[in-house]
Parts: structure tokens; sequence; C-alpha cells
């Protein structure tokens, strides 16, 4: 049946610690292969080296001014 | 009136999931974590141990096997009008005949506010596999023959002086192209649930409009309305 939805579970925000935050995003870039700096001058120049390191630096949020 | 960042972020991912499960998906929830101050990331598989994006949305009524694969990423930052207002300031839909991330993807709409790299703020990026004709002319002007090189190819919306395009392409237009070209199966009433989301956008668009332009405002419902 594909009229059939169940409405999921309520949606939580979740909210880690800054250091926790540092820990996953960290994780994140180092699987694409470069460097956060890397990432953001890909970004810069509009021409990612990969789709992973593309679809990384969508989720990172701004560095603290 | 204060506002919580937060609800308004959960709001967001919520919305987001009704949509994709009333039409093209079935039993998926969007996550939301808040990755720095004021900065919330929303998209499936998110949890505070997990800010990136990599789980895809397959595209299928029940469970059967998906062919395409959704990539739904919005990050979400507070729009400098200090009045506590979120505002989506990067987006991607990325569509995919795979399910791991960033692989086998067929193209993708994006959205990047202030990245000030010359490029459409809004746009969908049209890759370029090797060995097509599209590579042959990309490397006719000079550009490398690259499997991730990409044609930045804007997209409509209404530019404001925040760096943001107002009224631009919606997760919405996403879906409905997918069902439209029928690449995706579609739940019966998808129309009313796309209805629905691209008229809470829309208001929601128009009202930040109001908020940057008062006095355009008054001036219009005056004209309106003499008596307002």
């Amino acid at each position: 049946m594909t009229s059939t939805y169940t409405e999921p579970n309520e949606i939580v925000v979740h909210r880690p610690t800054p250091d926790e935050a540092r820990e996953a995003l960290e994780a994140a870039i180092a699987e694409t292969g470069f460097t956060r700096e890397q990432l953001e001058e890909q970004a810069r120049a509009g021409r990612f080296k990969t789709e992973l390191a593309r679809q990384t630096w969508f989720c990172l949020p701004p560095r603290a001014e | 009136m204060p506002n919580d960042l937060g609800a308004q972020a959960r709001d967001f991912a919520k919305s987001l999931t009704g949509l994709l499960n009333g039409t093209v998906a079935h039993g998926v929830r969007l996550g939301c974590a808040e990755s720095a101050p004021g900065c919330f990331i929303v998209g499936r598989g998110i949890t505070k141990n997990q800010l990136v994006v990599r789980d895809l949305v397959p595209l299928t009524l029940d469970q059967r096997q998906a062919s395409i694969f959704l990539l739904v990423t919005n990050m979400l930052v507070a729009d400098g009008s200090g009045d506590g207002w979120l505002t989506v300031d990067r987006a991607t839909y990325t569509l995919q005949a795979s399910e791991t991330p960033g692989k086998d993807v067929l193209c993708s709409y994006d959205y990047a506010r202030n990245v000030n790299n010359g490029y459409p703020e809004a746009h969908l990026h049209v890759y370029s596999p090797l060995s097509d004709p599209f590579s042959r002319v990309m490397e006719a002007a000079g550009r490398d023959p690259d499997p991730q090189d990409a044609l930045h190819f804007a997209v409509g919306g209404a530019h404001n002086e925040d760096g943001g395009i107002h009224y631009r392409p919606i997760l919405e237009d996403v879906i409905e192209m997918l069902i439209q070209e029928r690449l995706v199966r579609a739940r019966p009433g998808w129309e009313t649930v796309v209805d629905a989301g691209r008229k809470r956008f829309y208001e929601t668009q128009l009202r930040a409009e109001i908020r940057r332009n008062p006095n355009i405002a008054r001036d219009a419902v005056a004209r309106l309305d003499p008596d307002a």
C-alpha cells in the first residue's frame, strides 16, 4: 500500500557540547581527505575536488568571528 | 517578540520530513542539531555526534529498493536582523543513483549565501561525465575534463540586500520534477502536500520582505485600505 503514512517520532534538536561538535565535524572533514581550509578554498573557487567534499562543506558552520 | 531558534529549526525539520513522507518517501525522519551557536544543520541521520549529512533519503514509498536517492541538507542561521529569525544559509538537494554519499551523482540544486565566488547563489549543478559531448565542449573552452567539473546554472529568485535569494526554488520543486518526470512513484495526494509547502515558504518569504521593507509594506497596505 502506498497511501499509508505514519508520522515519525517527534523531532528533537540535538545540542552537542562545543567539544562534541568539534569532534564530530573534524571526523566528517577527515573523511573527505581535505582540511577545513581546503574545503573552504574549494568553495570560494566554486570547484570542489570531490562530491563528498562538496556535500561536506554545505554542513560546516561559519567560523566564529 | 523573542523567537526560539531551536523551535524554528525543529519546525523546519518537521515540515521537510512531512513533505518527503507525504510525497516520495516512506518513514523518513530528518534530524536537527545546533552545530555551532545559532547554527542548525537539518538532514537525515543528524545527531549530536553526526553533524554532517551522510544519509540519503531513498525515494521509495514502501520496502521496495529505491533507484534514486536524495541528499537533503539545510544549514540554518540567524538572519542578521537581531530579531531572532532563522534563515537558510546553505542548502543542497542532490540526486544520486547510489545511496553512498558522493557516489553516482545525477545533479544537484544548491543554494549558498555570501560565498562571493562569482557564481549564482541558487544554481543547478550540471555535471559533465567524461567522454561525452558536454566534456568535449568543456575541454574546447579550456576547462579540465574533470568529472567533478560542473556548470552552475542559475535558477530563479529575487536577490535581497542580505545576500540571500527570495522566492528561489525549494525542495518542493525538486520533488515535483521527479514525479513529473516519472523518475519516482508518488503518494496519492502529493500535489496537496507540495502546494501546502510552497504556500508556507512564500508566506515566510513575504514576511521576511516586509520586515526588511516596513515602509514599503505600510505604503502598500495604506493604498489597499485608506482607513488602515
